[in-house]
């Protein structure tokens, strides 16, 4: 079963009333939809709280998911929108911690749309691989850490690094055609 | 915003063998998206949902409405002889000072479910400390000694959420004080009180 098709049907499941589709779907789409708030909301307080009012309103509004009107992603996506939206609405609180995320002033609207659905598909994807390949994906690319140190790290031979980040290329690349739409 | 790091080449990363162009465009988009945040304490598991909404059936909606009327007509005869806010608390707790709330106090009400499931709750908080800039508190729930969800963040007096939490299937509610730049972990509790 491929990996969008999986989500449907926990979303689905999810709007059934059932619980473990739902911690499923959190486990897969909490740090995306983490990383899109902080992007927007700018401090992490407001951005764990957007997180949370995103889950409870998939839990909520699952029963309303409709796979033959768009894809899983494209769904959570929006729903992720919204909440983030309505958080920034709100009166805003004090500031809570350094921003992660500072908006860079270059990008204009429709670029910043662009960016935030690019980052959601990766993170997505990448949340998706095996946990193997993901975690040398993300040393790779986001830690700084050489792939010696990473080996080192993860105490395993640097072929094997290679040899992982070669196949979690390829897995993702699979992944990021299935939520492209 | 931060320079970001740049990893080797795409074939130093993966070794011998062929670079095909799946291979690049993941490597050129993992290049270009910021890497994910990890996932805070208060964000590692989800947040218990609320019971799923049940469709009710014409003559369950009818009573509904029915008790939704002689409720609201008799919490209103009362509100106008009691006087107070347009709060409907189906239950309220008195929060007490930890050692380390300094003689605090504040009153938490829970507001009356609706439709979907979400309530709202009105913590109106007393003698809390101004945190420094960048701190603020939280409150949340406790089961069986651990963290069990978030119900929000404030600043201090009064504040207001909607959360869809079955409240009544955890054993306290806690304010915590977050300081600027000290990890979740190291946040003070400094209200608590047990749902009983």
């Amino acid at each position: 079963m491929e990996a969008a098709e999986r989500d449907a049907l926990l979303i689905e499941a999810t709007g059934r009333g059932d619980r473990a589709a739902f911690e499923e779907l959190y486990r897969r789409f909490a740090r995306p939809v983490l990383a899109m708030a902080l992007r927007q909301l700018g401090d992490n307080g407001r951005a764990e709280d957007a997180t949370q009012d995103t889950f409870a309103a998939v839990w909520r509004s699952a029963r309303s998911y409709r796979s033959e009107r768009g894809s899983a992603s494209a769904w959570l996506y929006a729903v992720a929108r919204h909440a983030i939206i309505d958080r920034a609405r709100q009166r805003v609180e004090p500031a809570v911690e350094t921003p992660v995320h500072e908006p860079s002033g270059e990008e204009g609207p429709d670029e910043q749309v662009e960016a935030t659905w690019l980052a959601w598909r990766v993170h997505s994807a990448v949340e998706r691989l095996p946990e193997r390949e993901r975690v040398v994906l993300e040393l790779a690319y986001w830690s700084g850490l050489s792939q010696s140190e990473i080996a080192s790290y993860l105490d395993v031979p640097l072929g094997t690094v290679k040899t992982r980040t070669r196949a979690g290329l390829a897995r993702l690349a699979g992944l990021l055609d299935e939520v492209r739409e | 915003m931060s320079e970001r790091y740049e990893p080797p080449e795409l074939e130093e990363l993966v070794g011998e063998g062929d670079v095909t162009p799946d291979l690049r465009r993941a490597d050129a988009l993992l290049r270009t998206v910021p890497a994910p945040p990890e996932l805070p304490p208060s964000l590692r598991a989800p947040m218990p949902p609320a019971e799923p909404v049940r469709l009710w059936t014409r003559r369950r909606a009818f009573v509904a409405v029915a008790l939704a009327a002689t409720l609201a007509a008799f919490f209103f005869g009362l509100g106008t002889s009691i006087g107070g806010d347009d709060f409907e608390a189906v239950g309220t707790y008195a929060m007490e000072a930890t050692t380390d709330g300094h003689g605090a106090s504040a009153t938490l009400r829970v507001g009356r479910a609706d439709a979907d499931g979400n309530r709202a709750v009105r913590l109106e908080s007393a003698g809390l400390p101004t945190l420094p800039k960048g701190g603020y508190y939280v409150l949340w729930l406790e089961k069986d000694g651990e963290y069990a969800g978030t119900c929000g963040t404030f600043a201090g007096g009064e504040a207001e959420w909607t959360v869809s939490y079955d409240l009544w299937a955890y054993d306290a509610w806690i304010v915590s004080a977050r300081l600027p730049g000290r990890p979740p972990d190291e946040a003070k509790e400094v209200l608590k009180v047990a749902i009983a």
